[in-house]
Parts: structure tokens; sequence; C-alpha cells
């Protein structure tokens, strides 16, 4: 029976030899960041009769989970015409590393399967209206004109919806599927 | 006569063909009527008999049994075939040599008893009574040298099983694995969409359900609903399953069963064999070829097979629309060399596994509101036409195996197995975002190895059984840039089992009990604090106690308590990442602990018999810490919106069911089955329902069977008409579905039809099976995408085997 047994040891040790000659620890994490996701968000509107330019950012740098989003008031002035483009980045920030990709261009690349939604609440605020088209002709949004009249509070959403193949004369905020939805806090004054 | 029997028949055809009427019969009335039909049936089966019967006015209730001996030794000879000429009727002999056949009329037969090694032995009997006739064989000196015996027993174990084989497991070839199991009794299947699709046993799946693949425990993402099994079932001769509770001989884990896919053992006669299968279907269009060389050399002990598969499909159809994107593709390799000599023997076997699935394009959406718009139409948005691209969003998985094993003869008294196994999972799914280059959003490397070392000792005073040790290392990591939706992690298991079975007469006990030490040493990222490393440790013990006592009439019966405990997935503890289809997030629980499962069942066989066959069995589990995700019920804002946020929790939980599958031989051509599964689940502390539950489903088949003429070129024809009926899951409610409440019942009508043409010399197989033949459009409880889009509609499917 012991005879038997000494098979048994030998395996045994082929066993954990090839085990444990596997084990390798070097490896590590990589900073938890996914290059496609947007964190960041700036609306920026230009008077066109002169004067600053007022910017706006909604700003989530960990990405989807972890810490809330940081979102700016958009604050501006009562019967003013302004020329607004948005610009959407996929940014890193930890310790001494910051790495930014533009998404916007990508966007603009691809104008015939995205289009940005902007709706205020109250509608009459701030009247947003796209100028810029894709290759098919229809609106992107990337570029707009925002009108104000009265001074009020309100919220303007933001929506840019990825429609491939569903961007439409008839698609609307419904259409497609959400990259972007996100939600300032307006002020017109 | 005739009359009564064609109204048996066109009641079953009534229940088939009128589903409106099915639909609203709830399963219990069901399988009364099932059973109805039965006595109806049975009533109608004496009346038969008497048709086979030389002389219709005599008794027709005779038996002729006896033993089947050893001429010299008086031995009793176990598995001879004992076979009556005049009704071409055949029976084996029982484990104690036991003989008999029931229903006989008077007459005189010609009995032809074989039995390996031995000298056929043909005699006549006349027969006026019930009669005991001992059969006495004489051993065949010249043949006895080559031949090795092997016996096997009709039931082998305690623990409820169900094999997929033979003509049955022909029937799935084309399909996927999981597809493939849910002909089987109590299992069905997680689908996600038409593409994937996972085994669920006794209503549990996933990383409950240890896989099995030719003897190396698969090892991938199988945390994941979408994530199906990496194997090629048609590279498999042998599907099994194992139900309940069975942690004790394939490590812990194991709380819903066990699947073992097993390919056919090497050939061990020399020569060069082969065969070529094509499979083509209507519906999603998808064409297989495979193929298989195998062999064995003259001069050595070594043989050979390499078996390779390759399959494309294009998008499926709902019986109302195109479900866009869901063609897929799949190619697999597999080779396999074999050593053996007398005392040692070895094997290598090494398989790929590749495959690209596309994702219902419309199930891929953004948040909450999206879900809604989704769930509010009628129809997909997109459902485009057919094609067999693959577009974004699709998976793209990888599947390496290495494995290599030796056995050696200890002596007289067992055999030693050694097991190692190497397993490479590569995952990539590519989502529907902007496009930004070819790269996959989500990138997922497992790296494991298992090496298993088993003592199998031969039976020692009426005690048979194994033990042995095994150890899994397992290393998993993402490619850079991609969502983190899986740490990084090194699990290191080591595990010792001993396994041992007392049989003595008609009764066998079985005991075993297993030891698993887990740990898991994660790496995760943190934006504030950096890496950080938790580590846990586990202490997993398995057991399991059963008995199986042969009441003789045919009857068996046993009894099983299994227990087993399941340590948290990675994916569990600290799942962090968006679900597309869902819209939900998912967030893990650092402080899960293992969960533990005590299940018992009881089984009654019914075997060999003349008309009615069959199995019931009965469980109960009960899971303590029961995992599950729950939506919780606060949202999650992120850029593209609300999220519906779910979170791991753990809860005591209890599932019981029952499992029914019997044959009733209307005539000697034409046999009903039934297959019947019932599964219920609850949430033990709130006393509220589970999600994602089977729904109970019978699927009751015709089948006829067409006689073998000699002169005919046709053999083993067969036509069989089944209809498949799944009910609504009633114990469902706003609380387990939050989302959608569960769909309608739906029954579904299939078809199936096979054949054996013999050219001169060469052998072809043809086979044809047709499923949802009324085309009807129906959702699945189980579909992760039932929000979005129906199932498939009417698929027919043909295949082809040629022997080389």
């Amino acid at each position: 029976m012991k005879k038997s047994f000494r098979p048994y040891l030998a395996f045994l040790l082929m066993g954990s030899l090839l085990t444990f000659s596997a084990c390798k620890d070097e490896e590590e994490p990589e900073p938890d960041h996914e290059h496609d996701v947007v964190t960041t968000v700036t609306l920026t509107l230009t008077p066109s009769n002169g004067g600053e330019a007022v910017t706006a950012t909604w700003e989530d740098l960990d990405g989807p989970g972890g810490n809330a989003p940081t979102i700016d008031e958009l604050v501006l002035s009562a019967n003013t015409t302004y020329t607004g483009a948005i610009a959407f980045a996929s940014e890193e920030a930890h310790g001494d590393h910051h790495d930014t990709h533009d998404l916007t261009a990508d966007i603009r690349a691809e104008g015939t399967a995205h289009e940005i939604f902007y709706l205020v609440t109250p509608q009459n605020l701030v009247t947003f209206s796209k100028t810029d088209k894709d290759a098919n002709g229809r609106p992107i949004g990337l570029e707009t004109t925002a009108t104000t009249t009265a001074a009020g509070q309100g919220k303007a959403r933001i929506i840019l919806k990825h429609q491939p193949g569903t961007k439409s004369s008839t698609s609307n905020e419904n259409t497609g599927e959400t990259d972007v939805d996100i939600t300032f806090d307006t002020k017109v004054q | 006569m005739c009359i009564a029997f064609s109204c048996g028949c066109s009641g079953t055809d009534a229940l088939f063909l009128i589903p409106s009427t099915v639909y609203r019969i709830n399963l219990f009335i069901l399988v009364q009527v099932w059973l109805l039909l039965f006595v109806a049936g049975s009533a109608l089966a004496q009346e038969q008999s008497y048709t086979d019967a030389e002389e219709p006015e005599q008794d027709c209730g005779l038996t002729l049994s006896g033993k089947v001996l050893d001429h010299d030794t008086r031995e009793p000879l176990i598995g001879a075939t004992i076979y009556i000429e005049e009704l071409q009727r055949a029976t084996l002999s029982d484990e104690y040599g036991n003989y008999h056949f029931h229903h006989l009329c008077r007459g005189s037969y010609t009995l032809k008893v074989t039995y390996i090694g031995y000298e056929p032995e043909r005699l006549s009997t006349r027969m006026s009574i019930s009669t005991v006739r001992n059969l006495t064989l004489h051993i065949d000196a010249q043949r006895l040298a080559q031949v090795e015996i092997t016996g096997t027993r009709l039931q082998e174990q305690a623990q409820a099983t169900e094999t997929l084989q033979g003509r049955e497991l022909e029937e799935t070839r084309g399909l996927s694995l999981g597809e493939s199991l849910k002909k089987l009794t109590g299992v069905s299947s997680v689908q996600t969409g038409p593409t994937v699709s996972k085994p669920v046993i006794h209503g549990l799946f996933g990383n409950r359900v240890v896989i099995m693949n030719n003897g190396v425990r698969h090892e991938s993402q199988q945390w994941g609903n979408e994530h199906a099994p990496e194997i090629d079932p048609l590279n498999a001769q042998q599907m099994r399953v194992i139900k309940g509770a069975a942690g004790v001989r394939y490590g812990s884990d194991a709380i819903g069963g066990i699947v073992l896919v097993e390919p056919s053992t090497l050939p061990d006669s020399a020569g060069i064999g082969g065969e070529v299968s094509l499979i083509g279907s209507t519906n999603n269009r998808m064409g297989t070829v495979a193929g298989m060389v195998e062999g064995k050399l003259r001069q050595l002990p070594l043989s050979w097979r390499l078996h390779t598969s390759v399959k494309k499909a294009g998008s499926a159809q709902a019986p109302k629309y195109n479900l866009d994107n869901t063609g897929f593709e799949e190619q697999n390799l597999a080779a396999m060399l074999g050593y053996k000599r007398q005392r040692f023997g070895a094997e290598l076997y090494y398989s790929y596994f590749h495959t690209k699935l596309g994702f219902l394009s419309s199930a891929h959406i953004g948040n909450l509101t999206d879900l809604a718009n989704a769930i509010g139409r009628e129809r997909p948005e997109e459902t485009g036409s057919f094609t067999y691209t693959i577009a974004r969003p699709y998976q793209d998985v990888t599947h390496h195996l290495l494995k290599a094993k030796a056995s050696y003869q200890t002596g007289e008294v067992g055999e030693l197995q050694f097991t190692y196994g190497l397993q490479q999972n590569v995952r990539q799914e590519y989502d529907r975002h902007r496009n930004t280059g070819d790269r996959p959003q989500l990138d997922l490397d497992l790296q494991t190895h298992t090496t298993e070392l088993v003592w199998e000792h031969k039976p020692f005073a009426n005690l048979s059984g194994s033990m042995g040790a095994s150890t899994i290392w397992q290393n998993n990591s993402y490619a850079a840039n991609t969502r983190p939706l899986l740490p990084y992690f090194i699990n290191t298991t080591i595990g010792a089992f001993v396994s041992e079975k007392w049989r003595k007469d008609n009764l066998q006990l079985e005991a075993g009990i297993r030891y698993d030490n887990k740990s898991l040493d994660i790496k995760r990222w943190n934006r504030t604090e950096g890496v950080l490393r938790p580590s846990y440790t586990f202490h997993n013990f398995s057991g399991s106690f059963g008995a199986l006592y042969d009441l003789g009439y045919h009857v068996t019966l046993s009894a099983n308590v299994g227990y087993a405990s399941r340590a948290p997935h990675s994916y569990e503890l600290f799942a962090n990442g968006l679900h597309n289809s869902a819209a939900s997030f998912e967030r893990g629980n650092p402080e899960l602990v293992s969960e533990d499962a005590v299940n018992t069942m009881a089984t009654l066989n019914y075997h060999s018999n003349l008309r009615l066959n069959g199995e019931l069995s009965l469980y109960y589990n009960t899971i303590n810490n029961y995992i599950y995700l729950q939506q919780a019920p606060e949202y999650i804002l992120l850029v593209s919106g609300a999220y519906l946020l779910a979170e791991y929790k753990q809860a005591d939980a209890r599932f019981w069911g029952a499992d029914l599958n019997f044959d009733y031989a209307l005539t000697n051509r034409l046999t009903l089955n039934n297959k019947t599964s019932l599964v219920y689940a609850k949430n033990r502390e709130t006393d509220s329902y589970l999600p994602f539950i089977t729904p109970g489903r019978t699927d009751n088949t015709l089948r006829y069977s067409f006689e073998n003429r000699n002169a005919s070129r046709l053999s083993d024809s067969y036509l069989a008409l089944g209809g498949l009926y799944v009910g609504r899951q009633s114990r469902s409610d706003a609380q387990s579905d939050p989302v959608l409440a569960a769909p309608d019942a739906y029954f579904l009508l299939h078809a199936e039809a096979g054949t054996q043409l013999q050219f001169g010399k060469q052998q072809v197989e043809l086979g044809i099976v047709g499923s949802n033949l009324l085309n009807t459009s129906y959702r699945d409880y189980q579909n992760r995408l039932r929000y979005f889009a129906d199932e498939m509609g009417r698929m027919i499917m043909f295949r082809i085997k040629v022997p080389l």
C-alpha cells in the first residue's frame, strides 16, 4: 500500500510546481478611466454685440459612480442674442496626471448619427436655435444661437442623442440612445 | 379497439393544436389532463397488447423470468441480453442476473441470449403459464482474452441527474450549449436576445452552476447574465446535468448543480475514421460545418482526434420584424491525443473557441427615459433588415483550454488521476457609443490554472469511492482605458474531498465531504486613495449524504441531502458600472459573505417497463445569505442622465419544486414523452418573491418510430410532434420586477424527424427540427431583452451527418 502512494507524491509535486510557477503579481491596475465616457460638458455663449463670453461647465472627472458631478449655474443677460458653442470632453485628473480627449470633433464627424437638443423650462426663458448642419442637411446642435428676452429663472436641459440610422426629419429627443443628459440651473438677469 | 386508439391520439393532438385553450388552463390542470390521458392510455394499452398475441382470445398476462448464469461457476451474469425473436423484444439482466418479460401470451418463443465473452445461446420455450427459467452460458475462451467488460447500472447515484445524448443530442446540433440543455427536465435558460443563453438548473444559474468541460472546471466571466458558456456543444458526445447542491466532487460554488460536457472517448482500435456534419437553418439563415478525424496508431498505443466547427448566422427574425444586429459567428477547434498502456495512461487536449455575437441594437439604450421609451414602443426602434453583418454593440470572446491528464493504476486497488488545466478567457465588449477607433469598451482577461489529483479506489468490502485534492489559481485583469466593471483579482483556491459509496443487496448509501479554502486578493484603483488592495479568505465546506434503494418491481427510490457553499464573486463584491441593456448602474457590496445551501431531494424512478417509464423528483433547497441584485429605490445621476441603481444584497431564500419526466408507449411504435418542471422561490426574510425565477413549463411530444425493414435504404426513421407550454411567472410583482411585469404564458409547437440512409456502404444521417412552428409572437420572462423585442419566430433546422 505504501508503495502505491509514491506516484501520488510525484503527482502532487508536479501539480504544485505548475501552479506556483504560474503565479505572477506584478500587474497593477491602471487608473480607472474610460476614454469614451463624457466627463466634461462646456457651454460657451458669446454675446453677438460684443462683451464677455459666458461659460457653464458640467464636470464629473471620476466618471460614472464615485463622486457627484460639479455643475455651474448658467447666468445670462436679458434681451441679448448669444452665439453658442458646446464642447464635450473625456478628462482624467489624478495626482499630477491630467489628460483630455476632446470628443466634439468626433460628434461633428459623425453628425448624421448625433443631435443635441436644448430643452428650456420655462420655454421662453432662453431660445436656442441650431445653426450647424450634418452631411444630410439636418441640424447637429454643436453651434447655436441663444436669445433671451425678459429676466427670469429656470433650467436648461441639454441632451446629446446617438441616433445611428434613426436620425431623420421626424426624430426628436426621444429617438435613439442618450449619451449626455444634463441640466444647468439658469438665470436671466 | 382501433377507434378507441385513434380517439386517444386525436385527444393529444387537440391539446397541441388549440393553444388558445391551453393558454387558459393552468399548469396543474394541464398535468391532470395528462394523468387522465394516461389512465385512458393505459386502458388502451391493455387492449393494444392483445394485437401482439398470436391467439387473441388467450390470456396475455404471462411472465417469463429467471437468472442468467455462468454455466460453470453459477455466477450471475450482469447485463446479458435476452431477446425474444418472435416479439422482437429484448431485455437486460439486472445486477443480480435476473431478467423478466411481462405481458406475454401463450405460445412458443425463441430466446436468444448474448453476453460479451460468452457463446451466444439460442433456445425455445413453450409458455402456457408464467414460467421461471434460468439461462446458462458457456465462456467463449477465444474471445475472452481481448474483451474488456464494462457494466453500468441504471442509476449510479442518489442525486437526480439527466443526460443528453444520442438522438436527443443530435436534435440539438446547431444550437448553443444553453439552448441544447433546455431539452432536459428541470433545466431552462437565461437569455439575452436570441444569441446568448445560459443554463439554469432548478432556478439557479451563473456562478451557482459549475460547468465541467472535458473534466476541467470551465472558468470564464460567468457572473454576467449575458455571458454564455464558451463551449462548442458539437464536440460533445454527452452532456450530463447533476441537479441540486453538488459541491463535493467538483469544488464549492455548485449550489445549483453541475453540467458535465464530455467529448467521446478516443478510438481504441487501430485505423482512421471521421465524420462531416452540415447544419443549416431558416430564420437566421445559420450555416454550420463541422468535421472530425480520429485514429489510432498501429505500432504505438497512441490515439488522436481533431474536431473543428465553423458557424455563421445572420440576424434572427421575430414573427413581425427583424431583430436588428443579432447575427453571430463562431469558430472552434479541438485536438486530443491519448496514450494508453496497461497501467499508465495520458491525455493531452487543446480547444479553441472564438465567437463574435451581435447584440440587439435597440436594447443598448441610455438612461431611464430611453428605457421608458423603449418599453413603450410596440416594436424595437431599429428593426433594419436581414444581414450577416455584425455591428456595434457586439461581444468578441476567445477561450483557450489546454488540458493534460495522467492516470496510473495503483496495483489492484484503484487508479490515480492527475489533471492540469490552463484556460485563458478574453472577453471584449464593443458598445454603441461614438466609436473612437476600434477599441472595445470592456476588455477582460481571465487566466486560470487548475490542478486536480484524484485516487479512485476499487470496491473493498462493499465500499467504493474516491478522494482527492484540487487547486485553482486565477488572475483577472482589464485592458488600460476600458471600463473597470470588474477589478483586478487573484483567486487561489485549495480544496480536498473524500466521497464513498457503500453498496449491499438493494441498498446503496453514499456520503462525501469537502473543504475549500479560497483567498481573493483584489486590486482596484480609487481616485482619491490610489490602488486599494482588499483581500478576503473564505472557508467553504460541502457535504452530501444519499441513499438509493432498489425496491424491486422496477422501482428505485433515492434521496439525497447536499450541502454546498459559494464564496461571493469579485463582481458581486466590487461591481461598479453601467449595464446598458437594463438602464441600471450595478454596484457591488464588499461586505458579502459566502452563501450556503442545503438541498434535499427525493426521486422515484420507474424503469425497464413495457409501457410506462419515468422519473419524478421533488426538491427543497434552503439557501442562506443568497446573493442577489436588488433595484434600489433611488436613482443615480450620470452625465447621460438618470439610471436605476442596483446593488448586491443578501437574504435567506428558499427554492422548491418538482421535475417529472416520463415516456408512455401507446403502441410499440408510438411513444408519448412528457417533461414537466416547476420551480418556486421566495425570500424568506421579507416573504417576497425573487426576481428571474423560471416559470413552470411542460413539454409533451408524440414520437412515431418506423419499423426497420431489411430491404429498405432507410433505418431508424422517426417523426415527432410536440408542444411546449410555459406558464406566466405569476410569482412576481412590482418589487421583484419594477421595470416591467412578467410576460404572458406561451405555447410553442415543435416537430422533429430523422432517418439513416444507406448508399451502398456509405451511411448518411439526416435530421430536421422545426421550432415555433406556428410563428407565435411571445416574450420569455428569463430573457433579459424582453423589455425590447419579441422572441425568434419559426425556425427549421436541417442537418446531415456523414461518417467517413
